[in-house]
């Protein structure tokens, strides 16, 4: 729980069109997937070859990718520290941003914005274009990272939304493991830093009016054709949730965790609303009330638009 | 070359025969072998013209079955789970290819003859669980003694298989990759491919590669990856080993 009035928020700032990476920050469950889909359809790299078996790797990475972290620091990240890790994350960003050949390189993020021991935030400013930070209602979040974890209950997972502490991906040995702060630490870490320019989009947002809210991430990230509407309907029509959960079916899907029987899942808004037991739905809003007003979330579900 | 871990130990490793490392008092000696045998192995592996692959292996009869695939894939894994069904167990992690000694047969050498595993791995594998690889509080990754290990350091390589995981409705599936996209699956393969650039040279890499790719069995083995399948996917793999060997 946030006591007392939250920290001001960043001044918005304008994308650097001269920095490659473009961070796509995100509690989990919250869309940022589904939007770097909609990326890669937009420009055209969701071509899939036949050896790698994610969908989306033509057009970016996770943060935690831990192929390109032992790859390009030499060194197994399974066999350092989380601590140890976070040193060398962001020389790996750089060398990602300074090997790209694309203008753009997207970067699912899961992990809060930090700094690590040594001062230095663990994603650079030097090389950030800028990041969209996607935000959910933490009750659809709660009740669709549930299903991710494999449980039915949800009583733990909304427990970890709460934990300063939270980390993901230690399980499952693919990834780094990624410090979240918790749902409203991590929406707080993102936009009170002042480092990288960023925008704040609504999951029920991009839901509601996708061609239109995925064209404003286009004109803040200053990408090429942001202003042309059928090219961006086209992207929004190739990324429909239906052909996504069907690609899983068929090909599988590199996030899906060992526990969960889809990645995919239903990606509609209002769910956790009608499904979350009363005392989880308390839970949540008095753990994250004071993000949640500033998001125009309501306990009872209604969104301000 | 001169290779820096952030724990602050550091290795200089010079003309393919020597590695010099620096260390502190708060430094373990495990924590000096671990990255001296992983990487600091590998660099100097390279120095000598040596391809060291990112692979696990079991031995049967002096040929050797590899397992690469992206961290998290199973190497490790699968490879101690078929050391437990009676296919000794070769090399963890590092398997070794020496390009001048592809014919008649494609020799390759173990790296490391301890697994490490995730404590989830040694509980599915049955293996002896060890020490934890690193002396900090909660490391769960430790050193592991495989069911059934073999002496040999040295064997013919005859399959590399590419660990994949499959969809929901996926069944298990073994299938060839030749050609082309079998050299590309060799260079994914490819251990500290960093390293192999900067001291090997992506020429000699790529013609390493291609020679072994025509004496080897480059194979994609796709399986769900559910714990309660995991069982089931090893011996379909062990079949596939035992049908090819």
């Amino acid at each position: 729980m946030i006591e007392g009035a939250l920290p001001p928020i960043a001044p918005p700032r304008e994308a650097n069109p001269g920095g490659r990476i473009v961070w796509l920050a995100s509690f989990p469950k919250s869309g940022n997937t589904w939007t770097r889909i909609l990326l890669a359809n937009f420009l055209g790299e969701l071509e899939q070859p036949e050896e790698t078996d994610d969908p989306i790797a033509a057009v970016g990475q996770i943060s935690s990718d831990r192929s390109a972290f032992d790859n390009i620091t030499g060194i197994c990240s399974g066999d350092l520290t989380v601590a140890e890790t976070d040193l060398l994350r962001p020389l790996v960003y750089r060398e990602c941003a300074r090997s790209t050949p694309r203008a753009h390189f997207f970067v699912k993020v899961h992990d809060a914005w930090q700094r690590n021991r040594a001062g230095e935030g663990l994603f650079p400013a030097d090389c950030s274009r800028g990041a969209i930070l996607l935000v959910r209602h933490p009750m659809d979040v709660c009740l669709s990272f549930a299903f991710h974890r494999g449980q039915a209950d949800c009583t733990q997972t909304a427990h970890h939304m709460s934990r300063p502490n939270f980390s993901i991906g230690r399980r499952s040995h693919a990834q780094i493991p990624q410090q979240t702060l918790g749902w409203s630490g991590h929406y707080l870490s993102w936009t009170r830093q002042t480092e990288i320019p960023l925008l704040v989009v609504r999951y029920e947002d991009l839901l509601a009016d996708t061609v239109t809210v995925f064209a404003r991430m286009l004109t803040f990230l200053k990408i090429e054709g942001a202003d042309d509407r059928e090219r961006v309907a086209r992207a929004v029509e190739l990324s429909r949730f239906d052909r996504l959960r069907e690609r899983e079916d068929r090909a599988g899907f590199r996030e899906t965790a060992p526990t969960a029987e889809r990645f995919f899942r239903s990606g509609r808004s209002g769910e956790g609303i009608e499904s979350l037991p009363a005392e989880l739905r308390d839970k949540l809003w008095h753990d994250h009330a004071a993000v949640m007003e500033e998001l125009g979330y309501s306990k009872s579900g209604v969104i301000r638009l | 070359m001169l290779l820096k871990v952030p724990s602050g130990i550091r290795y200089l490793i010079e003309d393919g025969c020597r590695i010099v490392y620096s260390r502190s008092a708060e430094h373990e000696d495990g924590d000096v072998s671990l990255f001296l045998l992983g990487s600091a192995w590998a660099a100097l592996c390279y120095q000598r013209g040596l391809i060291p692959l990112h692979a696990s292996a079991v031995y049967i009869d002096g040929k050797v079955h590899a397992f690469t695939g992206r961290p998290g894939a199973g190497k490790s894994t699968l490879a101690a789970a078929l050391s437990a069904r009676g296919h000794p167990f070769f090399t963890d992690d590092v398997l070794i290819i020496d390009p001048a000694r592809l014919s008649p047969d494609p020799l390759c050498f173990t790296g490391q003859k301890d697994l490490k595993l995730w404590r989830d791995a040694i509980e599915l594998t049955g293996a002896a669980r060890g020490v934890p690889v690193r002396s900090v509080a909660g490391f769960d990754k430790h050193y592991a003694t495989p069911t059934n290990p073999t002496g040999a350091v040295a064997g013919v390589m005859a399959s590399l298989v590419v660990l994949r995981e499959g969809g929901r409705n996926s069944e298990p599936e073994i299938t060839p990759i030749r050609g082309a996209p079998a050299i590309n699956a060799l260079r994914r393969a490819v251990y500290r491919p960093i390293f192999a650039e900067k001291i090997l040279g992506n020429r000699a890499l790529w013609q390493g590669l291609a020679g072994l790719a025509g004496k080897v069995q480059v194979m994609r083995f796709t399986r769900r990856m559910m714990p309660d399948e995991f069982d089931s996917g090893v011996a379909f793999m062990a079949r596939w080993i035992e049908a090819h060997d």
